[in-house]
């Protein structure tokens, strides 16, 4: 197979595997010595008391409240021009387009640039 | 007044403004998601151009590089270095050279390096401070080894940390440097529970989607893993940038080798605990961006060097959409101040104000998904998400303005330390 037939093809399975349930997975070890007892490291490990106090568990549901019930408000029962609502499903869609197709081409592309 | 005010909050420009402003955030976390996707996808992968390596490359690092050297620069630092020096002498390597750099210390961080007894140990001590930089200038020429592992003097790396890095060198020659997953040690405050979030949410995960585009923005300073022999090439790390490893990094990139991000590879780290020594590492970190920007921008823009050209625009328009998002603010305080008919940007939230609340939330929780492989606890700060983007968003724009506007007519001279709440941290 040709460099290039070959480029295509890895590209189509590129943008194929990046699809919902069709993942392949790599049966290569990771890189990490067996024979040690590896440290954790997670957030707050050295904190010695709970993440969240009372206080912060109050602000943090208070902000969602607020969002949650600010945002129904703004757009449901706020006058709200149909537009709107198109613009915002339309820059999803192009977000979604550009994740499956665009992703891998512009990477692909500055791949090539780079070893050129 | 009023018909001038009125005639502003009209104009079509104010309006453009205001689209921005609404939709940049939106269309960035959008890319930042979808990207990090992609890196994470490659990293399930077997042999794609991805950059996961694997045991073998492990081994094949350890035979080419049997020593590996760390170097730790601290001034100041009594309080954290004891616990970063046994961490780092506990890292898994064939064969460990430390060599600290005590750049003019003035507390105990001398006799807190002597009460380590390690043949280990290599010490280099200042009598006047020179920097960060200057000092890991000087311990590179110092170095045995040409792989070396960097770490900051509050850092508390994981033992396998040297291990998950150093495989890349294995797996591609072309890498000059790679970087790890910094995590919040101590959460004592409300500021550092919302870096914690910070650092999942937009950090790790704009790193893993720079990545997955071939270009990461930093290696960060907290832990970073390089070969000596590409970075002497390149000139060392630069004394004069505020940030100097922002710095190397598009040095790095623009020399042809790759820096790269690994996620697997964890480090404690310690960060301002109070909003003033907050304010004081974000202004150091504003105006290294800046310098890094005015530094390399037009070189890369002259040159046509595509691949930095994502990398480019994601920090220029950045840095303008914290400008105008500040100035636009501004402006509506001002005319509700003075009694005048609103315009500019109000601080009630509207209805692309509320989508980009909850496509920052969406990113905050893929981060801490993509995170929370290795760190359980990040999940755990979920109840304080929408407060990143109602709070920590606004004050970090404030902070990007006033730390990048002096920064483009400062004259370039060598950076000192900078004293925070919890001691030094550079």
């Amino acid at each position: 197979m040709s460099e290039d037939a070959q480029g295509k093809a890895s590209f189509g399975r590129e943008i194929r595997s990046a699809l919902p349930g069709t993942h392949e997975h790599s049966h290569f070890s990771e890189p990490e010595n067996p024979n040690m007892t590896v440290h954790e490291i997670a957030t707050g490990f050295r904190s010695g008391e709970p993440l969240l106090r009372k206080r912060d568990y109050f602000f943090g549901i208070l902000s969602w409240v607020v969002w949650v019930s600010w945002g129904i408000y703004l757009w449901w029962f706020s006058d709200t021009v149909l537009f709107e609502y198109i613009f915002g499903v339309l820059v999803w869609l192009v977000v979604f387009i550009f994740s499956v197709v665009g992703v891998p081409l512009v990477r692909r592309t500055s791949r090539n640039r780079m070893q050129k | 007044v009023t018909e001038a005010v009125l005639t502003i909050s009209a104009s079509d420009f104010i309006v453009y403004l205001q689209w921005f402003l609404g939709l940049f955030p939106f269309v960035i976390a959008s890319l930042t998601i979808n990207s990090s996707r992609q890196f994470y996808l490659d990293r399930l992968r077997e042999e794609t151009q991805s950059d996961l390596p694997h045991l073998r490359h492990l081994e094949s690092a350890r035979k080419r590089w049997p020593v590996a050297t760390i170097i730790v620069p601290a001034r100041n630092e009594e309080l954290t270095l004891y616990k970063t020096l046994r961490s780092v002498l506990e890292i898994d390597w064939p064969k460990l050279e430390v060599i600290v750099v005590n750049d003019g210390s003035n507390d105990t961080t001398a006799q807190v390096i002597h009460s380590i007894k390690d043949s280990r140990l290599i010490v280099i001590t200042h009598q006047v401070a020179q920097g960060k930089a200057a000092s890991v200038n000087e311990a590179i020429d110092r170095a045995c080894s040409d792989l070396i592992l960097i770490c900051d003097a509050d850092s508390i790396p994981q033992n396998n940390s040297l291990n998950r890095m150093a495989a890349h060198f294995a797996r591609h020659d072309d890498v000059a440097a790679v970087t790890g997953n910094p995590r919040l040690s101590k959460l004592p405050t409300f500021m550092s529970k919302l870096q914690a979030i910070e650092f999942s949410s937009t950090i790790s995960t704009l790193r893993r989607g720079q990545a997955a585009w071939g270009r990461i923005n930093t290696v960060s300073g907290i832990m970073m893993c390089i070969r000596a022999d590409y970075v002497k090439r390149v000139g060392y790390f630069d004394p004069t940038q505020p940030t100097e490893d922002i710095e190397l990094t598009w040095r790095l990139h623009r020399n042809g080798y790759r820096a790269i991000y690994e996620p697997a590879a964890q480090t404690g780290m310690e960060v301002p605990v109070s909003f003033n020594s907050w304010m004081r590492q974000r202004r150091r970190w504003g105006a290294g961006l800046a310098k890094t920007l005015q530094t390399h921008a037009w070189p890369i823009i002259k040159k046509r060097e595509w691949p930095s050209f994502p990398l480019l625009i994601e920090g220029t328009i950045s840095v303008i959409w914290c400008h105008v998002l500040i100035a636009m603010t501004g402006l509506w305080l001002l005319a509700w101040a003075l009694g005048l008919p609103s315009v500019g940007n109000s601080l009630l939230m509207g209805r692309l104000g509320t989508m980009n609340v909850g496509i920052a939330i969406v990113q905050i929780f893929w981060g801490m998904h993509l995170d929370g492989h290795r760190d359980a606890n990040i999940k755990r700060l979920w109840p304080l998400a929408p407060l990143y983007p109602l709070i920590y968003w606004w004050m970090s724009a404030f902070v990007v303005v006033i730390s990048t506007i002096p920064s483009f007519f400062k004259r370039r001279s060598p950076i000192a330390w900078t004293k925070t709440s919890w001691g030094y941290y550079r």
